[in-house]
Protein backbone atom coordinates (compact mmCIF):
# COMPACT_ATOMS: atom_id res chain seq x y z
CA UNK A 1 0.00 0.00 0.00
CA UNK A 2 1.43 3.42 -0.87
CA UNK A 3 2.47 5.54 2.52
CA UNK A 4 -0.19 8.69 0.83
CA UNK A 5 -3.01 6.28 0.76
CA UNK A 6 -2.76 5.06 3.97
CA UNK A 7 -2.11 8.24 5.75
CA UNK A 8 -5.37 9.02 3.55
CA UNK A 9 -7.27 6.28 5.25
CA UNK A 10 -6.27 6.85 8.85
CA UNK A 11 -7.60 10.12 8.31
CA UNK A 12 -11.08 9.44 6.91
CA UNK A 13 -11.23 6.36 9.82
CA UNK A 14 -10.61 9.39 12.41
CA UNK A 15 -13.32 11.34 10.85
CA UNK A 16 -15.63 8.26 10.62
CA UNK A 17 -15.14 8.19 14.20
CA UNK A 18 -15.82 11.64 14.87
CA UNK A 19 -19.42 11.52 13.22
CA UNK A 20 -20.09 8.31 14.77
CA UNK A 21 -19.16 10.02 18.66
CA UNK A 22 -21.29 13.01 17.55
CA UNK A 23 -24.35 10.89 16.67
CA UNK A 24 -23.95 8.90 19.85
CA UNK A 25 -24.04 12.32 21.59
CA UNK A 26 -27.12 13.41 20.08
CA UNK A 27 -28.83 10.59 21.03
CA UNK A 28 -27.46 10.79 24.79
CA UNK A 29 -28.43 14.10 24.75
CA UNK A 30 -31.93 13.90 23.60
CA UNK A 31 -32.43 10.62 25.57
CA UNK A 32 -30.95 12.16 28.96
CA UNK A 33 -33.10 15.44 27.81
CA UNK A 34 -36.54 14.02 28.51
CA UNK A 35 -35.28 11.83 31.61
CA UNK A 36 -34.93 14.70 34.92
CA UNK A 37 -32.67 13.38 37.37
CA UNK A 38 -32.30 16.46 38.63
CA UNK A 39 -34.84 18.61 41.23
CA UNK A 40 -34.05 22.24 40.93
CA UNK A 41 -35.70 23.86 44.15
CA UNK A 42 -32.88 27.54 44.80
CA UNK A 43 -36.10 29.83 43.48
CA UNK A 44 -38.40 28.37 45.97
CA UNK A 45 -35.65 27.91 48.80
CA UNK A 46 -34.05 31.42 48.48
CA UNK A 47 -37.78 32.87 48.95
CA UNK A 48 -38.31 30.81 51.97
CA UNK A 49 -34.80 31.97 53.70
CA UNK A 50 -36.10 35.47 52.38
CA UNK A 51 -39.54 34.96 54.16
CA UNK A 52 -37.95 33.57 57.16
CA UNK A 53 -36.42 36.47 57.89
CA UNK A 54 -38.79 39.09 57.43
CA UNK A 55 -42.44 37.08 58.61
CA UNK A 56 -41.01 35.04 62.03
CA UNK A 57 -40.17 35.19 65.29
CA UNK A 58 -36.32 36.05 66.78
CA UNK A 59 -35.80 38.32 63.25
CA UNK A 60 -35.75 41.64 62.07
CA UNK A 61 -39.31 42.18 62.64
CA UNK A 62 -40.85 43.92 65.58
CA UNK A 63 -42.76 41.98 68.14
CA UNK A 64 -44.53 43.80 71.49
CA UNK A 65 -43.10 42.16 74.07
CA UNK A 66 -46.27 42.78 76.76
CA UNK A 67 -48.30 40.60 74.40
CA UNK A 68 -45.95 38.55 72.38
CA UNK A 69 -47.62 39.89 69.08
CA UNK A 70 -44.76 39.62 65.91
CA UNK A 71 -46.09 42.24 63.33
CA UNK A 72 -44.67 40.75 60.34
CA UNK A 73 -43.57 43.05 57.65
CA UNK A 74 -42.81 45.80 60.46
CA UNK A 75 -38.94 46.09 60.91
CA UNK A 76 -37.75 47.28 64.19
CA UNK A 77 -34.65 49.77 63.66
CA UNK A 78 -33.62 48.07 66.74
CA UNK A 79 -33.51 44.74 65.79
CA UNK A 80 -31.75 45.56 62.09
CA UNK A 81 -28.47 45.28 63.16
CA UNK A 82 -25.60 42.68 62.41
CA UNK A 83 -26.04 41.37 66.18
CA UNK A 84 -29.41 40.02 65.13
CA UNK A 85 -28.70 38.83 61.92
CA UNK A 86 -25.41 36.90 63.57
CA UNK A 87 -28.13 35.16 66.02
CA UNK A 88 -29.75 34.42 63.52
CA UNK A 89 -26.35 32.24 61.68
CA UNK A 90 -25.45 31.29 65.04
CA UNK A 91 -29.16 29.75 65.73
CA UNK A 92 -32.17 30.40 64.24
CA UNK A 93 -31.28 29.59 60.85
CA UNK A 94 -29.11 27.39 61.53
CA UNK A 95 -27.20 24.82 58.77
CA UNK A 96 -25.07 23.06 60.99
CA UNK A 97 -21.79 23.82 62.64
CA UNK A 98 -19.42 25.33 60.11
CA UNK A 99 -21.79 24.98 57.44
CA UNK A 100 -21.53 27.94 54.73
CA UNK A 101 -25.15 26.59 52.91
CA UNK A 102 -26.44 30.23 52.22
CA UNK A 103 -25.42 33.66 52.51
CA UNK A 104 -27.23 37.09 52.07
CA UNK A 105 -27.13 40.60 52.35
CA UNK A 106 -29.93 42.66 53.81
CA UNK A 107 -30.60 46.39 52.83
CA UNK A 108 -32.90 48.65 54.63
CA UNK A 109 -33.35 52.53 52.72
CA UNK A 110 -36.45 54.84 52.81
CA UNK A 111 -39.06 54.65 49.75
CA UNK A 112 -36.47 57.33 48.07
CA UNK A 113 -34.07 54.50 47.82
CA UNK A 114 -31.73 56.24 51.19
CA UNK A 115 -29.90 53.48 52.43
CA UNK A 116 -30.56 53.34 56.27
CA UNK A 117 -28.43 50.35 57.51
CA UNK A 118 -27.21 47.21 55.33
CA UNK A 119 -26.50 43.57 57.50
CA UNK A 120 -25.24 40.75 56.49
CA UNK A 121 -26.34 37.19 57.21
CA UNK A 122 -22.61 35.32 57.11
CA UNK A 123 -20.60 38.50 56.15
CA UNK A 124 -17.86 36.59 55.42
CA UNK A 125 -19.12 33.70 52.94
CA UNK A 126 -21.52 36.16 50.98
CA UNK A 127 -18.33 38.56 50.18
CA UNK A 128 -16.67 34.98 48.94
CA UNK A 129 -19.60 34.17 46.96
CA UNK A 130 -20.50 37.71 45.40
CA UNK A 131 -18.48 37.59 42.61
CA UNK A 132 -19.12 34.29 40.92
CA UNK A 133 -22.91 34.64 42.29
CA UNK A 134 -22.73 37.75 39.50
CA UNK A 135 -21.24 36.07 36.67
CA UNK A 136 -24.21 34.47 35.84
CA UNK A 137 -23.16 31.02 35.42
CA UNK A 138 -25.41 28.43 37.54
CA UNK A 139 -24.14 24.73 36.77
CA UNK A 140 -22.39 22.75 39.67
CA UNK A 141 -19.93 24.54 41.57
CA UNK A 142 -21.47 27.94 40.93
CA UNK A 143 -23.42 30.19 42.97
CA UNK A 144 -26.80 31.37 42.30
CA UNK A 145 -28.11 34.59 43.44
CA UNK A 146 -32.06 35.90 44.24
CA UNK A 147 -32.96 39.56 44.90
CA UNK A 148 -36.06 39.89 47.08
CA UNK A 149 -37.17 43.28 47.44
CA UNK A 150 -40.66 43.79 49.34
CA UNK A 151 -41.91 47.24 50.80
CA UNK A 152 -41.74 46.88 54.73
CA UNK A 153 -42.98 49.49 57.95
CA UNK A 154 -40.40 50.45 59.64
CA UNK A 155 -40.27 51.24 63.40
CA UNK A 156 -38.15 53.80 64.66
CA UNK A 157 -38.86 53.96 68.12
CA UNK A 158 -42.51 55.64 68.68
CA UNK A 159 -42.45 56.02 64.58
CA UNK A 160 -43.57 54.10 62.15
CA UNK A 161 -42.33 55.14 58.56
CA UNK A 162 -42.75 53.23 54.94
CA UNK A 163 -39.72 51.39 53.44
CA UNK A 164 -38.21 48.90 51.63
CA UNK A 165 -36.16 45.65 52.51
CA UNK A 166 -33.86 44.75 49.64
CA UNK A 167 -32.43 40.78 49.99
CA UNK A 168 -30.03 39.29 47.93
CA UNK A 169 -30.00 35.49 48.95
CA UNK A 170 -26.69 33.28 47.74
CA UNK A 171 -26.66 29.45 47.72
CA UNK A 172 -24.12 27.43 46.12
CA UNK A 173 -25.17 24.94 43.32
CA UNK A 174 -23.21 21.64 45.03
CA UNK B 1 -18.47 -5.98 -12.49
CA UNK B 2 -17.69 -2.62 -11.38
CA UNK B 3 -16.09 -1.98 -7.76
CA UNK B 4 -18.20 -0.23 -5.36
CA UNK B 5 -17.32 1.26 -2.46
CA UNK B 6 -14.43 4.21 -2.09
CA UNK B 7 -12.27 1.66 -0.31
CA UNK B 8 -11.97 -1.04 -2.83
CA UNK B 9 -11.43 1.54 -4.89
CA UNK B 10 -8.59 3.65 -3.34
CA UNK B 11 -7.28 0.41 -0.82
CA UNK B 12 -8.04 -2.78 -2.65
CA UNK B 13 -9.01 -6.66 -1.16
CA UNK B 14 -6.84 -5.77 2.19
CA UNK B 15 -8.04 -2.32 2.28
CA UNK B 16 -11.54 -3.56 2.20
CA UNK B 17 -10.62 -6.09 5.29
CA UNK B 18 -9.52 -2.97 7.26
CA UNK B 19 -12.85 -1.18 6.40
CA UNK B 20 -14.75 -4.12 7.82
CA UNK B 21 -12.68 -4.08 10.75
CA UNK B 22 -13.70 -0.52 11.59
CA UNK B 23 -17.37 -1.06 10.80
CA UNK B 24 -16.97 -3.77 13.19
CA UNK B 25 -15.82 -1.37 15.91
CA UNK B 26 -18.21 1.74 14.92
CA UNK B 27 -21.14 -0.84 15.21
CA UNK B 28 -19.57 -2.00 19.15
CA UNK B 29 -19.16 1.33 20.42
CA UNK B 30 -23.08 2.44 19.21
CA UNK B 31 -24.39 -1.26 21.03
CA UNK B 32 -22.04 -0.07 23.48
CA UNK B 33 -23.53 3.18 24.36
CA UNK B 34 -27.08 1.96 23.36
CA UNK B 35 -26.79 -1.12 25.94
CA UNK B 36 -25.60 1.73 28.78
CA UNK B 37 -28.35 4.53 28.22
CA UNK B 38 -31.23 0.98 28.21
CA UNK B 39 -29.38 0.51 31.36
CA UNK B 40 -29.78 3.99 32.59
CA UNK B 41 -33.16 4.16 31.42
CA UNK B 42 -34.40 1.52 33.00
CA UNK B 43 -32.77 1.62 36.44
CA UNK B 44 -34.50 5.24 36.57
CA UNK B 45 -37.46 3.34 36.48
CA UNK B 46 -37.19 0.94 38.50
CA UNK B 47 -34.98 2.06 41.90
CA UNK B 48 -36.25 4.25 44.75
CA UNK B 49 -33.66 7.04 44.02
CA UNK B 50 -35.31 9.55 42.38
CA UNK B 51 -38.45 9.27 45.08
CA UNK B 52 -35.99 9.79 47.82
CA UNK B 53 -34.56 12.43 45.77
CA UNK B 54 -37.78 14.26 45.61
CA UNK B 55 -39.31 13.77 48.68
CA UNK B 56 -36.10 15.08 50.46
CA UNK B 57 -35.84 18.27 49.07
CA UNK B 58 -39.78 18.57 49.41
CA UNK B 59 -39.35 17.60 53.65
CA UNK B 60 -36.60 20.12 53.85
CA UNK B 61 -38.43 22.83 52.26
CA UNK B 62 -41.51 21.89 54.68
CA UNK B 63 -39.59 22.36 57.39
CA UNK B 64 -38.43 25.53 56.27
CA UNK B 65 -41.68 26.95 56.12
CA UNK B 66 -42.59 25.95 59.27
CA UNK B 67 -39.75 27.89 60.91
CA UNK B 68 -40.10 30.70 59.13
CA UNK B 69 -44.00 30.82 59.72
CA UNK B 70 -44.45 33.82 62.76
CA UNK B 71 -46.16 31.30 64.98
CA UNK B 72 -46.88 28.50 66.42
CA UNK B 73 -47.87 25.65 63.95
CA UNK B 74 -49.04 21.68 63.54
CA UNK B 75 -49.00 20.18 59.88
CA UNK B 76 -49.44 16.97 58.87
CA UNK B 77 -47.17 15.48 55.79
CA UNK B 78 -48.43 12.98 53.55
CA UNK B 79 -47.44 12.15 49.96
CA UNK B 80 -50.00 10.66 47.27
CA UNK B 81 -47.17 10.58 44.48
CA UNK B 82 -44.67 8.09 46.51
CA UNK B 83 -45.14 5.40 48.79
CA UNK B 84 -44.09 7.05 52.11
CA UNK B 85 -43.91 3.71 53.79
CA UNK B 86 -41.47 2.36 52.13
CA UNK B 87 -39.02 4.18 53.37
CA UNK B 88 -37.15 5.35 56.68
CA UNK B 89 -36.46 9.09 57.42
CA UNK B 90 -34.21 10.86 59.86
CA UNK B 91 -34.12 14.79 60.52
CA UNK B 92 -31.32 15.55 62.33
CA UNK B 93 -28.44 17.79 61.80
CA UNK B 94 -29.97 20.29 60.00
CA UNK B 95 -30.72 17.13 57.02
CA UNK B 96 -33.72 15.28 55.90
CA UNK B 97 -32.33 11.69 55.55
CA UNK B 98 -34.11 9.50 53.43
CA UNK B 99 -33.69 5.70 52.55
CA UNK B 100 -35.38 2.05 51.90
CA UNK B 101 -33.32 0.48 54.37
CA UNK B 102 -32.27 1.54 57.85
CA UNK B 103 -30.38 4.38 57.74
CA UNK B 104 -26.45 4.13 58.83
CA UNK B 105 -27.12 0.64 59.31
CA UNK B 106 -26.88 -0.93 55.97
CA UNK B 107 -25.15 0.54 53.05
CA UNK B 108 -27.56 1.71 50.64
CA UNK B 109 -27.83 5.11 48.64
CA UNK B 110 -29.26 7.75 51.36
CA UNK B 111 -30.47 10.83 49.68
CA UNK B 112 -30.26 14.59 51.89
CA UNK B 113 -30.58 17.56 51.69
CA UNK B 114 -30.15 20.17 54.22
CA UNK B 115 -33.11 22.65 55.81
CA UNK B 116 -32.04 25.28 58.10
CA UNK B 117 -33.54 24.97 62.01
CA UNK B 118 -33.54 25.61 65.35
CA UNK B 119 -29.53 24.84 67.08
CA UNK B 120 -31.20 22.77 68.94
CA UNK B 121 -31.76 20.29 66.67
CA UNK B 122 -28.86 18.74 67.30
CA UNK B 123 -29.66 17.77 71.23
CA UNK B 124 -31.68 15.21 70.22
CA UNK B 125 -30.24 13.38 67.22
CA UNK B 126 -32.14 10.40 67.24
CA UNK B 127 -35.66 11.58 68.05
CA UNK B 128 -36.91 12.30 65.13
CA UNK B 129 -36.15 8.83 63.33
CA UNK B 130 -39.06 7.59 61.92
CA UNK B 131 -39.53 4.12 60.29
CA UNK B 132 -41.93 3.63 57.38
CA UNK B 133 -44.29 6.32 58.13
CA UNK B 134 -48.06 6.78 56.74
CA UNK B 135 -47.43 10.45 57.20
CA UNK B 136 -45.05 12.50 59.32
CA UNK B 137 -46.12 15.05 61.63
CA UNK B 138 -44.57 18.54 62.53
CA UNK B 139 -45.09 21.02 65.38
CA UNK B 140 -43.75 23.59 66.23
CA UNK B 141 -43.82 25.82 69.82
CA UNK B 142 -42.12 28.33 71.07
CA UNK B 143 -39.61 28.26 67.64
CA UNK B 144 -38.68 24.46 68.76
CA UNK B 145 -39.95 21.88 66.06
CA UNK B 146 -40.98 18.28 67.04
CA UNK B 147 -41.37 15.65 63.83
CA UNK B 148 -43.24 12.56 64.58
CA UNK B 149 -45.81 10.72 64.34
CA UNK B 150 -49.57 11.23 65.58
CA UNK B 151 -48.79 10.33 69.49
CA UNK B 152 -46.57 12.96 69.34
CA UNK B 153 -48.90 15.59 67.92
CA UNK B 154 -51.08 14.81 70.62
CA UNK B 155 -49.25 15.04 73.50
CA UNK B 156 -47.55 18.24 71.81
CA UNK B 157 -51.05 19.98 70.38
CA UNK B 158 -52.00 19.63 74.88
CA UNK B 159 -49.11 21.64 76.00
CA UNK B 160 -49.14 24.01 72.72
CA UNK B 161 -52.13 25.52 74.14
CA UNK B 162 -51.05 27.83 77.12
CA UNK B 163 -54.01 28.34 79.37
CA UNK B 164 -55.10 31.88 80.15
CA UNK B 165 -54.56 32.48 83.79
CA UNK B 166 -55.96 34.56 85.55
CA UNK B 167 -54.40 35.88 88.55
CA UNK B 168 -54.55 39.74 88.50
CA UNK B 169 -52.39 40.65 92.03
CA UNK B 170 -50.75 43.68 92.02
CA UNK B 171 -49.40 42.86 95.31
CA UNK B 172 -47.92 39.91 93.82
CA UNK B 173 -44.51 39.19 95.98
CA UNK B 174 -46.00 39.88 99.48
CA UNK B 175 -47.98 37.25 98.26
CA UNK B 176 -44.85 35.26 98.64
CA UNK B 177 -46.31 32.22 97.01
CA UNK B 178 -43.18 31.42 95.49
CA UNK B 179 -39.85 29.15 96.50
CA UNK B 180 -36.55 29.00 95.37
CA UNK B 181 -34.28 26.73 95.56
CA UNK B 182 -30.54 26.36 95.04
CA UNK B 183 -28.54 23.17 96.33
CA UNK B 184 -24.52 23.61 94.92
CA UNK B 185 -22.23 26.35 95.45
CA UNK B 186 -22.16 26.95 91.36
CA UNK B 187 -25.62 28.62 92.15
CA UNK B 188 -24.94 30.49 94.91
CA UNK B 189 -24.09 33.63 92.67
CA UNK B 190 -27.85 33.35 90.90
CA UNK B 191 -29.16 33.10 94.30
CA UNK B 192 -27.78 35.90 95.39
CA UNK B 193 -29.26 37.89 93.19
CA UNK B 194 -32.87 36.72 93.83
CA UNK B 195 -32.71 37.07 97.24
CA UNK B 196 -32.81 41.11 96.87
CA UNK B 197 -35.94 40.57 94.85
CA UNK B 198 -37.73 37.68 96.80
CA UNK B 199 -36.34 37.62 100.07
CA UNK B 200 -36.58 34.50 102.25
CA UNK B 201 -38.38 32.48 99.61
CA UNK B 202 -34.67 31.54 98.37
CA UNK B 203 -33.51 28.51 100.16
CA UNK B 204 -31.61 26.03 99.96
CA UNK B 205 -33.30 23.05 98.48
CA UNK B 206 -33.03 20.38 101.34
CA UNK B 207 -35.06 23.43 103.74
CA UNK B 208 -38.15 23.54 100.89
CA UNK B 209 -38.32 20.18 100.66
CA UNK B 210 -39.40 20.26 104.50
CA UNK B 211 -41.63 23.06 103.96
CA UNK B 212 -42.37 22.52 100.19
CA UNK B 213 -45.84 19.84 101.41
CA UNK B 214 -47.53 22.28 103.81
CA UNK B 215 -47.53 25.37 101.38
CA UNK B 216 -49.57 25.31 97.79
CA UNK B 217 -45.90 27.44 96.79
CA UNK B 218 -44.47 28.06 92.95
CA UNK B 219 -41.24 26.32 92.69
CA UNK B 220 -38.64 27.42 91.23
CA UNK B 221 -35.56 25.24 91.56
CA UNK B 222 -31.60 26.58 90.16
CA UNK B 223 -29.76 23.49 88.86
CA UNK B 224 -26.22 23.57 87.81
CA UNK B 225 -25.21 20.69 85.04
CA UNK B 226 -21.77 20.09 86.16
CA UNK B 227 -21.40 17.13 84.41
CA UNK B 228 -21.15 18.78 81.48
CA UNK B 229 -19.25 21.75 82.10
CA UNK B 230 -20.21 23.92 79.80
CA UNK B 231 -22.49 26.34 81.85
CA UNK B 232 -25.66 24.76 81.33
CA UNK B 233 -27.95 26.01 83.98
CA UNK B 234 -31.33 24.19 84.17
CA UNK B 235 -34.43 26.37 85.71
CA UNK B 236 -36.88 23.87 87.14
CA UNK B 237 -40.43 25.70 86.73
CA UNK B 238 -43.48 24.24 88.29
CA UNK B 239 -45.93 26.44 88.99
CA UNK B 240 -48.08 24.72 91.55
CA UNK B 241 -47.93 21.46 93.17
CA UNK B 242 -50.87 19.95 91.76
CA UNK B 243 -48.23 18.52 88.61
CA UNK B 244 -50.39 20.87 85.96
CA UNK B 245 -47.77 21.05 83.29
CA UNK B 246 -49.76 23.58 81.30
CA UNK B 247 -49.09 26.16 84.70
CA UNK B 248 -45.40 25.59 84.56
CA UNK B 249 -45.12 25.62 80.54
CA UNK B 250 -47.09 29.18 81.04
CA UNK B 251 -44.09 30.13 83.57
CA UNK B 252 -41.78 28.75 82.02
CA UNK B 253 -42.45 30.65 78.88
CA UNK B 254 -42.88 33.86 80.25
CA UNK B 255 -39.08 33.07 81.46
CA UNK B 256 -37.84 32.37 78.45
CA UNK B 257 -38.88 35.11 77.02
CA UNK B 258 -37.64 37.73 79.18
CA UNK B 259 -34.10 35.73 79.21
CA UNK B 260 -34.22 36.06 74.78
CA UNK B 261 -34.03 39.27 74.30
CA UNK B 262 -32.94 41.63 76.73
CA UNK B 263 -29.68 39.24 78.15
CA UNK B 264 -27.55 40.04 75.07
CA UNK B 265 -25.15 37.62 75.94
CA UNK B 266 -25.02 33.76 74.58
CA UNK B 267 -27.92 32.62 75.97
CA UNK B 268 -29.55 29.96 74.97
CA UNK B 269 -33.39 28.82 76.49
CA UNK B 270 -35.58 26.35 75.70
CA UNK B 271 -38.18 24.42 77.12
CA UNK B 272 -37.81 20.77 77.88
CA UNK B 273 -39.44 18.18 79.55
CA UNK B 274 -37.96 16.27 82.84
CA UNK B 275 -38.64 12.90 84.41
CA UNK B 276 -39.97 14.35 87.68
CA UNK B 277 -37.20 11.41 89.84
CA UNK B 278 -34.19 13.47 87.52
CA UNK B 279 -34.36 15.69 90.83
CA UNK B 280 -36.38 14.59 93.53
CA UNK B 281 -39.42 12.30 93.37
CA UNK B 282 -41.25 14.16 96.13
CA UNK B 283 -41.73 17.04 93.14
CA UNK B 284 -43.59 16.53 89.91
CA UNK B 285 -41.01 18.54 88.31
CA UNK B 286 -42.67 18.34 84.66
CA UNK B 287 -41.00 21.72 83.20
CA UNK B 288 -37.33 22.34 82.40
CA UNK B 289 -36.70 26.14 81.03
CA UNK B 290 -32.61 24.77 80.13
CA UNK B 291 -30.61 28.07 79.54
CA UNK B 292 -27.38 27.77 77.60
CA UNK B 293 -25.10 30.08 79.20
CA UNK B 294 -21.95 29.60 78.03
CA UNK B 295 -18.15 31.31 78.83
CA UNK B 296 -20.46 34.28 79.60
CA UNK B 297 -21.67 32.69 83.02
CA UNK B 298 -20.71 34.65 85.71
CA UNK B 299 -22.13 38.00 83.62
CA UNK B 300 -25.15 36.51 83.22
CA UNK B 301 -26.70 35.74 86.51
CA UNK B 302 -27.84 39.94 87.13
CA UNK B 303 -30.08 39.39 83.45
CA UNK B 304 -31.01 35.91 84.67
CA UNK B 305 -32.19 36.85 87.65
CA UNK B 306 -34.38 39.73 86.17
CA UNK B 307 -35.73 37.78 83.65
CA UNK B 308 -37.08 35.37 86.62
CA UNK B 309 -38.50 37.86 88.77
CA UNK B 310 -40.17 39.37 85.66
CA UNK B 311 -41.65 36.45 84.49
CA UNK B 312 -42.99 35.13 88.13
CA UNK B 313 -44.19 39.13 88.38
CA UNK B 314 -46.33 38.73 84.62
CA UNK B 315 -47.06 35.22 85.34
CA UNK B 316 -49.08 36.31 88.49
CA UNK B 317 -50.42 39.83 86.74
CA UNK B 318 -52.30 37.98 83.84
Amino acid sequence: MKKGLMSFNILITIVRLIFVMIAMAIVVFMIMHYVVVSIDVFDLESNLFAQRMIYSQNSISYKDSETGRLYPGTIDLNNFNQGTLNGLLNRYIYYGEGSNYAAAKLDLSYLNDTLIRSAYYDEEWFNNWVERARVGWTGIGQVKSKVNEVYVLIKDGDKMIPGKLKIEVLMPNA
Amino acid sequence: MKKRGFSRQTLGKKGAEHELYYIIMELLIVVLIAVLMFGFVKNLGTNTFFEKLYMSRDLALVVNTIYAAPGDVQYTYSNDKVNMIKFYFRFNLQKATIDEKEINKEPSSTANYYYYGDVYDEKNPLSNYLIKPKEIKFIKTDNLLKIGNEKLVFKESVKASYPEIYTKNIEWKDEKKIDIAYAADSEQDLAKGLKEEFGESVKNIAVIKESEQKSGNILIVLKVDATSGDGVLELVVQSDKTGNSRNSRKLAGLIKERIERPCEISVNAYINEVKSSSLDQKYNYDVVLAVKLGKNAAGSSQCFYKAIVEGVKNYYEG
